[in-house]
């Protein structure tokens, strides 16, 4: 897996954590080996008080024993200093060869180291003294060991020693109590720096091999020459260390664990609307277009990127709504392209007028279908009523003619010229409905007043007012039109609304003609109209002239408006 | 006293004979000639003049009623009875208008017939009651002026002067809103002015009001 696959939570949590890391670890080795430093420092400081005392210890104890020796008080050597092997005088000419003593020629007590020829290596001194003839001599074998078992401030491995100059020990190892400390060889750095004359401290290993802590210095008295030396277990002094190290790894156990806890709910909260803006991508790739609540937006990086995000769910949803208002057929709606990219606005801008176009075609197509359809049918019905009219009209007179010029006695002549002008009426009325002539010949203002003429005998007022223009030269579908629309609307006041007063009016204006008719009858739901298409046919004939219908009904009666422009044809 | 001699303008040839046959008999009327349509019958003039003319209303290439109108100054001696299946209050108003002596319907009787030709011949009209009533409501208004304003638009400018509103106008005058807005714009139009208060001001000068 790629680092660039990591989701973006973990990416950080990791990156996070490796940095956090990086910090608590070196603070930690930081803190650590400062620690160490003061623990070796301080493990020093002890060993070196502890050698320091029995240093002073063993000074004072072979000032005592030197006392004690001049003094001649055996007594008190033995009592306090230890075991006195030979106390005695010694002429210069004595060979005493089982003492390896030399004379000294010093005014002073001269001490020396004999431990070498002790079978067991015990610690042994001679200390002599001139005298007139000879020298005073003592062989003692000193306690220093008690000194020197005294492990005070040393813990569980520490020892003080003395080494010869000759780099055996001289007093026993705590470590081997019961070998002959003559046989014990310590050369180890310690004892080689300290019979250079150095005093110091090291880490070095023991005569066991084991590190060790290591203070030394080099106690010289008279002839003696022991390096006194103090050492600890490295192991056991830097204790605290692994103590300390164990605690540091617990404590460091525990940070990463916070670490990597806070590391995550931060990146989690960090990334939270980094996955909440996928989602609402995701959302807007399924055309849901639903804006970031607001509340929740901050002012950082991620703030801006859901308010640009809600730039982008509002421009979606103007578009949105753009193509679902032209979905919806509202072809007058506006859109302001967003920018000069907005290829989608574009395109539906484009879409726009293209159906508007389109709609406009199919609008003047429709017009122009209802008009050749109505426009047939009128000429159907003028046809047949010119047939009926010019045709059998003529045909039927002259019949009448022929009665009335026949021989056939007068009562039926009467008869059958009443039958003949009863067929000639109705043909004229089957004539007249079908189309009447006079709106051929003199327009819809005449033909109206005609179909009113004939209501004289109907119980309702009727008052007709036309406003003739004889300059306007009117297309005979815009005669046939109002009429029909005023014989239809005429009828229908007869039959339905119970109306006692129609007014009807014809105004014929340079560029349009009105027609107004209005009654004080009952008028109807106009949703709930069930004889036929009357009201929709006028509607539509209107519509077919470009003029407006207008009809407003009511229980006081009904209006009905309808204005046709002149000129306008196409 | 010789007879008078009458042409017979229609396009059913069967009808031409028929009145042809009517007047056969008749000691005072001859029938002259036929003729199926105005042309045939101007031609008919070119050799001879009867003195009534029966004519029909509805013929191909060209009606009765506008030839009568033709014809009434070049052939002033010529008399038109119009003989028509039209039953129409108009087409009676225009006939009288344009000058014709009588107006019949096709199935007027014999009488009738023979008494309106004798009465053109006299140089009198006859229109018979039923005509008489056709006529009625139909001799409206012709031929204003257009500059002048129609007596529709005086009755709005009245209304407007008395300060009534548009809509009351309209319920008043028995016309729509928008007419009555439309008679006012004209008004306006024609009066040369800008607004209403300056087209009364206008009518009251000119005295029209």
């Amino acid at each position: 897996m790629r680092f660039i696959d990591i989701k973006i939570r973990n990416k950080l949590a990791l990156v996070m954590m490796i940095f956090a890391m990086a910090i608590v670890f070196a603070i930690t080795t930081l803190y650590y080996y400062q620690f160490q430093a003061a623990l070796k420092e301080r493990v020093f400081l002890q060993l070196s008080s502890v050698k320091q005392l029995k240093v002073s210890q063993i000074r004072q104890r072979l000032q005592g024993i030197e006392e004690s020796f001049i003094e001649r008080n055996d007594l008190k050597l033995r009592e306090q200093y230890g075991e006195v092997l030979f106390h005695g005088h010694i002429s210069k000419d004595t060979i005493i060869h089982s003492f390896p003593i030399r004379f000294k020629d010093s005014e002073s007590v001269a001490i020396e180291d004999i431990s070498t020829h002790d079978p067991y290596g015990r610690l042994t001194i001679s200390l002599q003294i001139r005298e007139p003839e000879g020298c005073d001599v003592a062989i003692v074998r000193p306690n220093l060991q008690s000194i020197l078992i005294e492990r005070t401030g040393l813990g569980e491995t520490g020892e003080s020693y003395l080494v010869g100059s000759d780099k055996r020990m001289r007093t026993s190892s705590r470590f081997f109590p019961n070998q002959n400390p003559q046989e014990i060889l310590v050369d180890t750095r310690s004892v080689r720096d300290a019979l250079e004359g150095e005093t110091g401290k090291n880490i070095i290993d023991d005569y066991r091999g084991v590190k060790v802590f290591s203070v030394y210095e080099l106690l010289v008295d008279s002839e003696l020459s022991w390096v006194i030396i103090s050492e600890i277990d490295e192991q056991e002094a830097l204790f605290p260390l692994s103590s300390l190290r164990q605690n540091l790894i617990v404590v460091l156990i525990i940070i990463l664990v916070a670490i990597f806890a806070v590391s995550y709910e931060l990146s989690t909260q960090l990334v939270s609307p980094v996955l909440k803006a996928k989602q609402h991508l995701a959302s807007m790739a399924k055309g849901v277009f639903n804006p970031v609540n607001k509340n929740n937006i901050g002012n950082d990086e991620l703030g801006q990127m859901f308010q640009a995000l809600n730039g982008l769910v509002k421009a979606m949803d103007q578009t949105v709504g753009f193509a679902d208002r032209i979905g919806q057929g509202d072809f007058d709606a506006e859109y302001q392209l967003l920018s000069d990219e907005d290829k989608l606005g574009a395109s539906l801008i484009e879409m726009k007028d293209r159906l508007r176009a389109y709609q406009v075609n199919e609008e003047k197509l429709k017009r122009a279908n209802q008009k050749s359809l109505i426009s047939g049918e009128e000429k159907e019905r003028s046809r047949l009523s010119k047939e009926l009219h010019d045709g059998l009209g003529p045909l039927l007179t002259l019949l009448r003619l022929k009665i009335e010029s026949s021989t056939i006695d007068a009562n039926s002549k009467h008869e059958l010229l009443n039958m003949l002008d009863g067929t000639i009426n109705e043909m004229r009325r089957i004539s007249n409905n079908l189309m009447p002539s006079v709106l051929m010949d003199f327009g819809a203002g005449e033909a109206i007043r005609n179909v009113i003429k004939q209501l004289k005998n109907e119980e309702i007022k009727v008052t007709y007012q036309y406003d003739r223009n004889e300059s306007l030269e009117i297309p005979s579908q815009i005669e046939i039109t109002l009429f029909r629309i005023a014989q239809e609307a005429i009828n229908n006041v007869l039959k339905h609304s119970g109306a006692a007063d129609l007014k009807v009016s014809l105004t014929e204006f340079d560029d349009r003609i009105s027609l107004f008719i209005k009654d004080n009858g009952t008028g109807f739901d106009p949703e709930e109209v069930h004889n036929g298409n009357g009201i929709r046919n006028m509607r539509e004939r209107v519509n077919i002239e470009r003029g407006i219908f207008e009809l407003t009904t009511s229980k006081q009666g009904t209006t009905i408006e309808v204005e046709i422009p002149i000129n306008e044809q196409d | 006293m010789s007879k008078i001699r009458v042409l017979v303008v229609d396009d059913h040839q069967l009808f031409r004979e028929g009145i042809r046959s009517i007047f056969s008999s008749n000691s005072d009327i001859e029938v002259i000639g036929e003729a199926d349509s105005v042309e045939s019958m101007l031609s008919f003039f070119e050799s001879t003049l009867p003195e009534v003319v029966l004519i029909d209303v509805t013929m191909p290439g060209g009606d009765g009623i506008s030839a009568i109108k033709q014809c009434k100054k070049k052939f002033p001696t010529i008399r038109f009875v119009v003989l028509t299946m039209h039953a129409d209050g108009q087409y009676v108003v225009k006939a009288a208008r344009s000058g014709a002596f009588g107006y019949l319907l096709k199935n007027a009787d014999k009488e009738e017939l023979t008494k309106a030709v004798k009465e053109a011949s006299f140089g009198r009209k006859y229109f018979n009651s039923e005509i008489s009533q056709l006529m009625v409501g139909n001799m409206s208004l012709e031929g204003d002026d257009p500059q002048q304003l129609s007596e529709r638009e005086l009755q709005v400018l009245q209304l407007v002067s008395d300060g009534k509103t548009t809509k009351e106008i309209a319920d008043e005058l028995f016309v729509s809103s928008r007419t009555v807005e439309t008679h006012r714009v004209n008004m306006m139009k024609k009066l040369n002015v800008q607004n209403t208060a300056e087209l009364i001001k206008k009518a009251v000068k000119l005295n029209l009001i």
